[in-house]
C-alpha cells in the first residue's frame, strides 16, 4: 500500500462511497439503550472471506445474541485511522469499537487515551495497559504448529526434507505463526524417526515479502521455493500468498495432478476451498470468537487487559473438515463462484486430505491432544529477539 | 544452488515478471512522444486486470479475456484522453484520478461480482504456455518482446510516427501544416492504453490467475521509471522492463535460497531492495538524463 499513501486524500472519496454501502450492508438495526458494536477495519476490509470477514461473522452473531446494532466502517487508508476512530467515539453511540487488524496499532491505544469512557478492542493487538481497551490477541503459534506438523510429514513421506512459507511482513502475529510452524515440523521428525523411519530432517524456510497485497510477489516467492525443492508451503500473507496457492496448483498440474502434491496450506480461515486438491489444510485463527468475546466482555463489564486465544478456548487451530464446510457456506452465501458445486469442493478437499499417508492425521491427534492437555510448550514469538531464536533453534 | 546456475535460473521467470511494466511502459513511451502523459498505468493494469477476467469468465476462453483488458484498457485510455485532450485538463490529475478509480472500482466489482475481493481464476481460463524445450513460454513474452520493435517502426519509419513526434514537440507547428494535433494524440493515448490494457490482462489471466484490487502493487510506477529510463525509446523500454523483472526474480530467489531473515543473514527488505536499486543505478549511472518532448504533459489551445 506504500505507493498509494500518497493518493490517500483522493481515496477517501471513493472509500466514503464504499463505507456507505459497507453500513447498509451490515446494519441489523435493533437499537437499545446498551449501544451499538462499532467494528472498524483497517483498508483491507471486509469482503476477504478471510480475517475481516470472520470478525465482521462474529461481530453479526454478537449483535443477534445480545441485540444490538451493528456498525461498521472501513479506513481509507492510513491517515484515517484517528479520525475515524474519534468520530465513532464522539458520536456516543457505540457500546464497544472494535479494531480489526495489527496496522491499526498506534491509533487504536491513541484514541482509546483520548477517550478514557469510550470501550475499545483490538483485534490482533495488546491493550497498552489501558483500562478502557480489551486486546484480544491469538496464539498463532497454536495454528502454525498442526500445519507444520503435518506439512513436514506430507513432506518426509514424499521424500523431500525441505518445507517452506511464504510470510507477509515482519509483524508479531506472522512471527507467531513462523514460530509455530517451525516448531511443529521439527516435532513432527522426532515422530517420524520414532514411529515410520530413521535419520529423517526437515528444513523450514520462511522467506518474507513485506507485503500482504502483492499475489504476484507471492507466486514468485512460491515458485522459488518449489524450485529449491520445497513442496509444502504454508501462506501467512493475506493476499500476498494468493500467488502461492497459483503456484502450487501451477505446479501441480505442470506434473499432471488434480490433487498436490505440492500442497499449499492456508491461514486464519480454512481456505481449502480457495484451490481444492492444492490447499491440503488451513491454520485457523477464529476471529469470529474474537470479536464475539470482546462484545460479550463489553457487556458484562469485566472489561480490559489481554484476552489470549488458543487452542483451548477454540481460538486458533487447524481446520477441520467442519470448518471448510463453514467456510464453503460462507463463500456459497457470499456468491464466490467455487470452482464445481459445494459438495464436489468438499470431496477434492477430502479426497487430498486422504491421498496423504494416514499416520499424518494419527500424528496430528496426538500433537494436539498433548498441545491441549499442556503436555507441549510452543516457543514465544512476540519480539525480534525471540522469532530470531526460534529460527536459530527450528531452523 | 549454484550462482552462476541461478543466473540463468531466474530468466523464465524475469521474462514473467517483465510483460506487464514492459508492455505499459512501451505504451507510455508513444503517448509520451505525443505530449501526453499518462501516470494512470497502475489504474490501467488493474482495471484491465479486473475486465479481462471478467471477459474470460463471461465468455469461457482466455483469449476473449485478453481482447477484454484491451478494451477496458481502451476505455480508460478514451476517458485520460476525453480529460486532457480535449476538455484541456491536467494530464497529471486525471492520471491520479485513474488510479485511484481503479483502487476503488476493481475493490468495489469484484466484491459485487465475486462476494468476495479477490478471486482465483480456474485452470481452463489460464492463458495456456506455448511448450518449448526447457519448459513452456507465455505467449504474451513474445507479444510483448515484438511490441518493443514493431512501436519503435511505427515512431521512427512511418507517417503516423512522424507526426506523433510533430505533435509532442511543437504541436503548433504540425496544426498549421494541417496534422490534426488532437486527434493524433487521441491515437497515441489510445495506442499506449491498449498495451497497458494487454499487459493488465496478462497480469491476472496470464501470471497470477488472481484478481485483486491492489495486484499491480506498484508495477505500473515501475514502468514510469522505465519510461524514464528508455529516453522515450520502446526498445530501451522493453529492456527496462526486463532489467527490473531480472533482478527482481534474482532477489525473490536469493530470499528464498536458504536462511534469509535468520541470524547473520541479510535481512528481506535488504533483499527486496535489489531491484529497485539496480534499476535506479542503472538508470541514473549508464543511462543519465531524458530528454522529453518540448509540449509533454500540455494541452494544446489553438491560438
Amino acid at each position: 500500500m506504500r505507493s498509494w499513501r500518497v493518493l490517500t486524500l483522493g481515496v477517501l472519496t471513493l472509500a466514503g462511497l464504499l463505507g456507505v454501502w459497507g453500513l447498509d450492508a451490515g446494519q441489523t438495526a435493533v437499537g437499545q439503550a446498551q449501544g451499538a458494536i462499532c467494528l472498524y477495519f483497517d483498508q483491507t476490509g471486509p469482503g476477504d472471506l478471510s480475517f475481516n470477514d470472520m470478525a465482521l461473522l462474529g461481530a453479526q452473531r454478537a449483535s443477534e445474541a445480545f441485540g444490538l446494532e451493528l456498525r461498521t466502517a472501513t479506513a481509507a487508508g492510513e491517515a484515517s485511522y484517528l479520525p475515524d476512530l474519534q468520530t465513532f467515539a464522539r458520536s456516543g453511540e457505540c457500546l464497544v469499537i472494535i479494531g480489526v487488524g495489527f496496522l491499526l496499532f498506534d491509533a487504536l491505544p491513541e484514541a482509546a487515551r483520548q477517550f478514557p469512557d469510550q470501550k475499545f478492542a483490538f483485534i490482533d493487538g495488546p491493550s497498552f495497559d489501558l483500562p478502557n481497551l480489551l486486546g484480544v490477541l491469538f496464539r498463532e503459534q497454536e495454528a502454525g504448529a498442526p500445519v507444520g506438523v503435518v506439512a513436514a510429514l506430507v513432506a518426509l513421506a514424499n521424500g523431500d526434507s525441505l518445507i517452506g512459507a511464504v510470510a507477509g511482513a515482519e509483524i508479531p502475529p506472522v512471527w507467531r505463526y513462523e514460530a509455530g510452524y517451525r516448531f511443529g515440523a521439527h516435532w513432527a521428525v522426532d515422530w517420524y524417526n520414532r514411529h515410520v523411519g530413521e535419520g529423517a530432517s526437515i528444513e523450514v524456510r520462511v522467506p518474507y515479502t513485506g507485503r500482504f497485497d502483492d499475489p504476484a510477489l507471492g507466486k514468485t516467492t512460491a515458485e522459488a521455493l518449489i524450485r529449491e525443492g520445497a513442496r509444502n508451503l504454508l501462506g501467512i500473507a493475506g493476499g500476498t500468498h494468493l500467488g502461492m496457492f497459483d503456484a502450487v496448483e501451477e505446479a501441480a498440474r505442470a506434473e499432471g495432478r488434480e490433487i498436490g502434491p505440492p500442497f499449499a496450506y492456508g491461514a486464519d480461515a480454512a481456505q481449502e476451498y480457495v484451490k481444492p486438491g492444492f490447499i491440503l489444510a488451513s491454520g485457523r485463527k477464529r476471529v469470529d470468537v474474537g470479536a464475539f468475546e470482546a462484545v460479550r466482555r463489553a457487556l458484562s463489564g469485566e472489561f480490559g487487559g489481554d484476552i489470549l486465544l488458543g487452542l483451548k478456548e477454540e481460538g486458533t487451530g487447524f481446520s477441520t473438515v467442519q470448518d471448510v464446510k463453514t467456510f464453503i457456506d460462507l463463500a456459497v452465501q457470499a456468491g464466490y463462484p467455487l470452482d464445481g458445486t459445494p459438495a464436489e469442493v468438499l470431496h477434492k478437499v477430502i479426497q487430498a486430505r486422504i491421498s496423504v499417508p494416514a499416520y499424518v492425521w494419527v500424528a496430528l491427534d496426538e500433537f494436539q491432544s498433548a498441545l491441549k492437555a499442556g503436555e507441549i510448550t510452543l516457543p514465544e514469538a512476540d519480539t525480534p529477539e525471540q522469532i530470531a531464536e526460534v529460527r536459530e533453534r527450528y531452523p | 544452488m549454484d550462482f552462476a546456475i541461478l543466473l540463468v535460473t531466474v530468466l523464465p521467470v524475469a521474462l514473467r515478471v517483465m510483460v506487464p511494466i514492459a508492455l505499459a511502459a512501451i505504451g507510455e513511451v508513444f503517448a509520451e512522444r505525443a505530449g501526453v502523459v499518462n501516470i494512470g498505468l497502475e489504474g490501467i493494469l488493474v482495471i484491465s486486470a479486473f475486465f479481462a477476467v471478467v471477459g474470460a469468465d463471461a465468455f469461457g476462453s482466455p483469449w476473449a479475456g485478453l481482447v477484454a483488458g484491451v478494451l477496458a484498457g481502451l476505455g480508460v485510455g478514451l476517458l485520460h484522453a476525453l480529460l486532457s485532450i480535449y476538455l484541456k485538463g491536467d494530464q497529471i490529475i486525471s492520471g491520479v484520478g485513474i488510479n485511484l478509480l481503479g483502487l476503488g472500482l476493481v475493490g468495489f466489482g469484484a466484491v459485487v461480482l465475486w462476494g468476495s475481493r479477490s478471486f482465483q481464476v480456474p485452470n481452463a481460463l489460464w492463458v495456456p504456455g506455448i511448450p518449448v524445450p526447457w519448459g513452456s513460454v507465455s505467449p504474451l513474452v513474445i507479444v510483448t518482446v515484438l511490441a518493443a520493435p514493431f512501436t519503435w517502426w511505427l515512431l521512427h519509419k512511418t507517417a503516423f510516427g512522424l507526426r506523433v513526434k510533430a505533435v509532442g514537440e511543437n504541436p503548433e507547428a504540425a496544426d498549421v501544416v494541417g496534422v490534426p494535433v488532437e486527434r493524433v494524440r487521441l491515437l497515441a493515448v489510445l495506442y499506449g492504453a491498449a498495451l497497458a490494457g494487454l499487459g493488465g490482462a496478462a497480469l491476472s489471466l496470464d501470471w497470477t490467475h488472481t484478481i485483486l484490487n491492489t495486484l499491480p502493487a506498484g508495477r505500473g510506477f515501475i514502468a514510469l521509471a522505465a519510461v524514464v529510463f528508455s529516453k522515450l525509446n520502446p526498445l530501451l523500454a522493453l529492456f527496462g522492463g526486463f532489467l527490473f523483472g531480472y533482478f527482481d526474480a534474482l532477489a525473490i530467489q536469493l530470499a528464498s535460497a536458504g536462511g534469509a531473515g535468520e541470524e547473520g543473514q541479510i535481512p528481506y527488505q535488504f533483499v527486496r531492495m535489489i531491484p529497485y536499486l539496480a534499476t535506479l543505478i542503472v538508470v541514473a549511472g549508464a543511462i543519465g538524463r531524458a530528454r522529453f518532448p518540448q509540449a509533454i504533459a500540455q494541452p494544446y489551445r489553438r491560438e
